[in-house]
């Protein structure tokens, strides 16, 4: 018989086990060329202003409840409840219309069959800017026509596979294509997690578009008896949108999810349509930029900079924070940090869309 | 030549008789062959009769019992086909159900890899579409998706399976089919990696039954004393054992060769070992030598091609040294080399032990025992791998194990008494493997009982508590930050780890007490055979830089060690003495260490280092007032006396415990501390305990029969390094008493048992003069 005592001791070994390592690496004096290409790396003022960040905001947010910090409501579901906090977020760029997409769609002549970009060029040289004006065109007639008739008539999923067939996800037209669907369709997803996978998601981060304003709805985790109805949320949300927008989201938030619904014994399947602005960004301004984090991104494509903002990678030691001490401050740089990267996913995709920016 | 001459040298030749020990022939045993009831589907038979084979009894059992849906352990002699036993039928389910898998699992790669293509071989020759591969950290990530969905038969290892499990929805078709798990060299599976394997699997079977699943398990593995005990700890169910053999056998002549029969200490072994190698080799023998270390393999290799050269005028290329990490085609022109004669000897380490077949072999020579009977019969074995006559030799070393071995030949060729050792409950082992579990589908006391023992409700308390698990409805998740799998590695226990860093490349990883006994600032560490001196010990990052090194001296560190009872969990009487079992606080405190030529000390150096405590579980007995009074009034020291029994007893315990010397330690005192009492105690050397010391506790009268046998009849006066002197002992071997510890050793027996149940040595005379 081992005794409970033991157990204690061995169980405090692995917390130290955690707390002396972190899943990042603290870069020393902040020098770019150690900074490896994974990632998952903190420079060293960053490290240590978040640390800072910790204490402050633990000093001013002590003794009270999340409910008291968030304005937000508990949501009840057949699982449990979870905590949602909403955010409305004016933005004043307008939401492309979708025959202005579509017309945009048919300046692409490399959409009709047998032409490629040399011949596109060829066209364009001759004067022929849009594929309405190959319809007289004695060799690309019949492909144009068919062309039209897809773009001006079909039904938003099939123009979107169509422009996939011949271009890439992340070309600027799959992106622009999305435009079709109109501003009701897009979900903005994001999630903090404990850390890359196989360890729970602490707070889902979805926004939709209405009017004008961007609404980020957030499922925070007060305690991890609560992941599973934010999950399950979560994944109500998705099902209603056709089209998901995210940062990297093909690589890390959907397969998470899958594998976080897994976990339950659940099952999910890929959205129908995924945008994923990591590649269509790395596209744009990749060759110019050190990184292609969403920071480095907003910053040179948006001009926003976040003064006060959370590292990503520091998440986990926050929310562990939290969990151990029961303090809710911890939670508001997490909390915020989450809700502008929500926000900017919005902007970065209406940025591609019209070109236009706040 | 025969092996009749070779043997004759050794009972006739003057040279060799006086340290021949004993010479046991092993008989010949013709094949048993038996057909099956119900025959094997036709593709499979067809591929049999194609190659001209026949099934052996044990096949057949194995093919029935897999066909009943029994779990079995297969525990036949090397080269008895035991792949094919339970390939075939297991070929013959997936042919039955066209959705239904198999996982294969092996301890190395360079195993997957040879079994690999046996079975694109079967595949091929069948027609059964089986897509067999190997999943493991060399597979490239953009063939993974395609085997996971597209193989029928995938080969791993555990530390692959065990990133894998948290992917299991990756995986889900494949674990929701798995009709089969097998768990080959499943003697591998010992001590902290065998437990922590233990853990892996139920993790395994817990998601098969989360998809409604139950694999098989089938093991194989080499000759243990509980095969049945041992299989069923490591898969988490009662699996039978097939034992009896049908395969045949040639006749195998085995000699002990003992270099110190006569007391002359200044032979060496490794020299020993050559001269024989080339006497074999010069008789037109095919032999293989093995050595237990990489240096050894190159310094008899380098005697004997000297030796051919000067004294027998013969081509040095005769012999070749054989190394870990060949590739399969150097591999294969050794073996032709061999078999055309142009090669006749081979020297190698442990690495040709397991699994890989040079065939054509003479015979064996074993340089030392090799630790374990086990590897004795695996080494073995190489030789006479077809029905002919063969010879094996073991050269003894002046340690216990083989001096005992060389006075008692009796005990060497009795039955197997080693029992290979998986503890379920090591709190560091179940702790990480739960919190593991908990990363891949929650957690349920009560129901995950049947995976993690009844101390499952408590080990969610204790991890819940540090906020590494959480309390849902599904059950406890995981909580914490790192990845699990990575926090809980295979083949340590989740203590403090120190890496043992040479050029940037890390060696192995250590606990902190070893680490503090064997990689100090100064230490000599010694690395599969190779010297390492140790520059730097980092106490804060836990790192040890080392540097190769060719010095000629060797360190000791001096060590205290502090004992406290903590709790006894269970006791009973061995002869007039009483033993105990149960949870102890170990306090090792390394103050200084030795610098060492030989046996002769050039320097003590002092050492800073703070002392180390863990709880591990332990025996220990005290010796009885009458035992006591027995040694005053001889004359004799009593700390001497136990002092030499503890050493005695670590000696002798891995013959019935697997396991190596350094993984125990011992504590005797004439006044123990707390109860004054004359004690000696041996424990795990591992926190927590693996499971070593409850297993001598149980098995206790045929380890003290072993130890009293050791010590009385070695024929020293005082004690030497082959019965009661302690090679890793912090005290410098003193004080020592052998007279006492003989008494103390026999009062431990069953009364009137003590000196009937094995008879004094024989002498080496009476065997080679048996053809005068």
């Amino acid at each position: 018989m081992i005794s409970n005592t033991s157990y204690d001791t061995v169980c405090r070994q692995w917390r130290s086990k955690i707390n002396e390592s972190h899943d990042f690496q603290v870069i020393r004096n902040d020098s770019v060329f150690r900074a490896g290409f994974s990632g998952a790396s903190v420079f060293d003022s960053e490290f240590r202003k978040a640390s800072h960040l910790k204490t402050v905001y633990m000093n001013r947010y002590a003794g009270m409840a999340v409910e008291e910090v968030f304005d937000g409501r508990t949501k009840y579901t057949p699982d449990g409840e979870c905590f949602e906090i909403t955010t409305p977020t004016d933005i004043r760029i307008s939401p492309p219309d979708p025959d202005l997409v579509r017309k945009r769609i048919l300046e692409d002549l490399t959409l009709v069959r047998g032409i490629g970009p040399v011949t596109a060029i060829g066209l364009r040289k001759k004067g022929h800017r849009t594929i309405h004006d190959l319809v007289s065109h004695r060799r690309f007639r019949n492909g144009a026509k068919e062309c039209i008739t897809r773009v001006l008539e079909g039904k938003p999923d099939e123009i979107v596979s169509f422009i996939e067939r011949r271009h890439s996800p992340s070309h600027p037209l799959s992106v622009l294509a999305s435009g079709i669907y109109g501003c009701n369709s897009y979900l903005f997803l994001d999630l903090e997690t404990m850390g890359f996978f196989s360890r729970p998601v602490i707070l889902f981060g979805i926004a939709a578009l209405e009017d004008h304003r961007v609404i980020v709805r957030q499922f925070l985790v007060r305690d991890m008896e609560e992941e599973l109805p934010a999950l399950e949320l979560t994944l109500q949300n998705l099902r209603e949108k056709p089209v998901v927008i995210s940062y990297n989201g093909k690589a890390f938030d959907i397969p998470y999810l899958i594998s976080r619904s897994a976990f339950y014994g659940g099952m999910m399947d890929r959205p129908r349509h995924h945008i994923d602005l990591l590649h269509a960004s790395r596209r744009n301004a990749g060759h110019l930029l050190q990184d292609c984090r969403l920071g480095t991104i907003e910053k040179h494509l948006l001009g926003i900079s976040r003064s006060s903002d959370l590292p990503g990678s520091m998440v986990p030691e926050f929310y562990e924070t939290y969990l151990q001490t029961g303090n809710p401050g911890p939670l508001v740089p997490i909390v915020e940090h989450n809700q502008k990267d929500v926000t900017s996913l919005a902007k970065l995709l209406f940025l591609f869309l019209t070109g236009e920016q706040e | 030549m025969t092996i009749g001459d070779v043997v004759a040298t050794f009972e006739h030749d003057p040279e060799y008789c006086r340290q021949t020990a004993y010479i046991e022939t092993i008989p010949a045993r013709d094949a048993i062959y038996r057909k099956l009831i119900k025959p094997l589907p036709f593709p499979l038979e067809a591929f049999l009769s194609s190659r001209g084979l026949s099934l052996y009894t044990h096949q057949c059992d194995a093919i029935e019992s897999i066909r009943n849906r029994r779990d079995l352990i297969l525990t036949t002699a090397t080269a008895s086909g035991k792949t094919l036993a339970f390939t075939l039928p297991i070929i013959e389910h997936l042919i039955n159900d066209p959705s239904a898998t198999a996982l294969y699992l092996y301890p190395t790669k360079a195993l997957s890899n040879d079994q690999l293509k046996t079975l694109q071989d079967i595949e091929k020759n069948t027609g059964v579409t089986l897509n067999p591969a190997i999943y493991d950290g060399d597979t490239p990530a953009g063939r993974r998706p395609l085997i996971r969905s597209g193989s029928r038969i995938i080969l791993s290892n555990p530390y692959e399976l065990h990133h894998i499990l948290p992917w299991h929805h990756q995986w889900s078709g494949f674990f929701k089919n798995l009709a089969f798990v097998v768990i080959d060299e499943a003697h591998q599976y010992r001590g902290v990696f065998g437990s922590n394997m233990a853990f892996v699997i139920r993790r395994l079977r817990r998601i098969c039954a989360h998809h409604g699943n139950d694999p098989l398990v089938v093991l194989s593995s080499a000759t243990i004393a509980n095969p049945e005990d041992f299989a069923s700890r490591l898969a988490g169910k009662s699996v039978t054992c097939i034992s009896s053999d049908g395969s045949p056998r040639g006749t195998k002549r085995f000699v002990l060769y003992n270099p110190f029969q006569d007391g002359d200490l200044s032979r060496a072994t490794s020299r020993e070992s050559g001269k024989i190698l080339r006497m074999c080799m010069n008789n037109d023998m095919r032999m293989l030598c093995f050595s237990g270390s990489r240096k050894l393999t190159e310094l008899i290799t380098l005697r004997v091609r000297d030796d051919l050269i000067r004294k027998d005028n013969a081509d040095p290329a005769l012999v070749s040294a054989y190394r870990a990490g060949y590739l399969p085609e150097e591999r294969r022109d050794i073996e032709n080399r061999m078999k055309r004669g142009l090669l006749r000897g081979i020297v190698s380490t442990n690495a040709l032990e397991v699994g890989i077949d040079v065939g054509c072999l003479d015979g064996v020579i074993m340089t030392g025992f090799p630790g374990t009977m086990m590897s004795i019969w695996q080494q073995a074995g190489r030789a006479g791998r077809t029905p002919a006559e063969s010879v094996a030799i073991l050269v003894a070393n002046q340690d216990p194990l083989d001096q005992y071995f060389m006075n008692h030949p009796d005990r060497f060729f009795q039955s197997c008494h080693e029992h290979a050792i998986i503890d379920l409950n090591n709190p560091y082992i179940l702790s990480g493997q739960v919190l593991c579990a908990a990363a891949e589908l929650p957690v349920i006391p009560g129901t995950d009982d049947i995976f993690f023992g009844n101390d499952l409700t408590r080990v969610l308390s204790s991890l819940s508590g540090e906020h590494l698990l959480s309390v849902t409805r599904r059950g406890y998740i995981y909580s914490g930050s790192r990845r699990p799998v990575e926090l809980a590695s295979l083949g340590a226990l989740s203590t403090i780890t120190f890496r043992v860093i040479c050029n940037g490349e890390t060696l192995e990883t250590m606990d902190q007490a070893q680490a503090f006994r064997e990689a100090h600032e100064g230490a000599i560490l010694y690395h599969q055979g190779e010297k390492f001196l140790v520059r730097v010990m980092d106490l804060n990052i836990h790192v040890i830089r080392v540097e190769r090194t060719d010095v000629d001296y060797h360190t000791k560190p001096n060590r205290s060690v502090d004992v406290r009872i903590v709790s006894e969990e269970k006791n009973r009487m061995v002869g007039n003495s009483r033993l105990s079992y149960g949870e102890v606080s170990v306090t090792e405190h390394c103050t200084s260490y030795r610098v060492m030529r030989y046996d002769s000390i050039l320097s003590i150096e002092p050492l800073t280092l703070p002392p180390v405590t863990f709880n591990t579980r332990a025996l220990w007995f005290v010796a009885s007032p009458e035992t006591c009074t027995a040694i005053e009034h001889g004359g004799l020291d009593l700390a001497g006396g136990l002092h030499g029994a503890e050493h005695a007893l670590i000696a002798v315990m891995p013959f019935h415990v697997m396991c190596d010397r350094r993984d125990i330690g011992g504590f005797s005192s004439p006044a123990f501390p707390g109860s004054g009492e004359p004690t000696v105690l041996i424990y795990d050397g591992y926190p927590g305990g693996i499971g070593l010391a409850e297993s001598a506790f149980t098995n206790f009268e045929e380890v003290v029969t072993m130890t009293t046998g050791l010590v009385r009849d070695c024929r020293c006066e005082e004690g030497c390094p082959s019965c009661i002197y302690s090679p890793k002992c912090g005290n410098d071997n003193q004080p020592l008493d052998k007279q006492a510890s003989v008494l103390l050793l026999e009062s431990l027996h069953e009364s009137g048992s003590k000196r009937t149940q094995y008879p004094p040595p024989r002498g080496a005379c009476s065997i080679s003069g048996e053809g005068n």
